[in-house]
């Protein structure tokens, strides 16, 4: 027979308890090498004088595969096709296609039904040529819906499209500068300033959702705020 | 928006004019044979550049370039925004903008923006010459 509820959750609390005070007594035993390693002092193997040497050996060692690792997997990501679905993790771009795709979104998420073409065009301005074209990607990736017939028109996907996901669909990877494939990558000291800009502006268009912009266009409209 | 090559070369100057600094002026054609750029176009940045108040000139045999603060003083993100003109997401607003633009314009591109300008708050150019090689381990 299974203890009782109140039981379960008291055991569990205290194994939970152990396991901190474990964790706290271990760490307090170590040296902290770096953020992400921490060497014990009991271990003379571990820690003592030569041994420590074999260890930075190996930490180069490491250090090589990682690097081994990220070439290999900055190559394997330039297939698109078989990528597509990590393809928004390295961010996007910006220009003219980006901009109106989000444009042609925020507005598909104030509409209640399907939407045509003619009317995404007289409310953003964009010619229905070019639109035709934007709902490509948009729809290889899922992020709208199209229906054929009288009341079709395009719609939607879902709810929690974010602003990432868009750009990054219509545009491709967001590199501020192309410095991807560069040899020096590991030795040039202004390539951490660029990634640090890429994964600023990719985080940030990932957190902001269509919907909450539709909503202040909305609000905005209600207003006659324009 | 995209970094010209006169932004990336601008910051690789500086940066190379940081970590050989010295009480001498050094020569663009040292920083341009080590850097691997052409130094007509140094010439260039390096021009921007001391107009901007960032590096000084020394003229005559042994003369070049010196940085004008220390590097702790330098911005990373004022000297990119000299060097690309703007580095702002969000475009001046035309005349005919649609209410979706500028919706857009101000709760996605102007919030980008601040977010960047948070993210290199305090950033400078000693940060990144300070950068050791091992940041990238495990």
């Amino acid at each position: 027979m299974a203890p009782a509820a109140g039981v379960r959750v008291w055991a569990s609390s205290v194994l939970f308890m152990n396991r901190v005070s474990a964790l706290y007594r271990f760490e307090t035993d170590c040296t902290m090498v770096s953020p992400r390693f921490l060497l014990p002092k009991a271990y003379p193997m571990v820690s003592g004088g030569p041994y420590f040497l074999c260890w930075a050996l190996f930490f180069v060692y490491l250090h090589d595969f990682a690097m081994i690792w990220r070439v290999h997997r900055s190559e394997r990501m330039t297939n698109l096709d078989v990528c597509a679905k990590c393809w928004y993790l390295y961010g996007m771009k910006l220009s003219t296609k980006g901009r109106y795709s989000l444009e042609t979104m925020v507005y598909l998420s104030t509409c209640r039904g399907n939407c045509s073409i003619r009317s995404i065009s007289e409310a953003t301005g964009i010619s229905s040529g070019y639109l035709e074209q934007l709902m490509i990607p948009l729809k290889r990736f899922n992020l709208v819906e199209s229906e054929r017939g009288v009341q079709g028109g395009y719609r939607i996907a879902r709810k929690d499209i974010t602003c990432g996901e868009v750009l990054s669909a219509s545009e491709g990877i967001f590199t501020p500068t192309p410095c991807e494939d560069c040899i020096q990558n590991d030795a040039c000291k202004t390539h951490q300033i660029w990634s640090m800009l890429q994964d600023t502006v990719s985080e940030f268009a990932h957190q902001i959702l269509v919907e909450d912009l539709a909503s202040h266009l909305v609000a905005s409209e209600a207003g006659g705020g324009i | 928006m995209k970094v010209s090559t006169r932004g990336r070369y601008g910051l690789r100057l500086l940066v190379d004019l940081a970590e050989h600094s010295s009480e001498l002026p050094v020569a663009l054609s040292q920083v341009a044979s080590r850097q691997g750029l052409s130094e007509k176009y140094l010439q260039q940045v390096a021009l921007l550049l001391t107009r901007g108040g960032y590096l000084v000139s020394v003229k005559g045999a042994g003369g070049g370039y010196l940085l004008s603060r220390k590097s702790e003083q330098i911005l990373i993100y004022d000297v990119l925004d000299l060097l690309e003109g703007n580095i702002a997401f969000a475009e001046i607003p035309q005349k005919e903008e649609t209410a979706i633009q500028r919706c857009i314009r101000i709760h996605f591109f102007q919030k980008l923006d601040e977010k960047v300008a948070q993210t290199f708050e305090g950033v400078t150019l000693a940060d990144v010459t300070k950068a050791e090689w091992f940041t990238y381990m495990i």
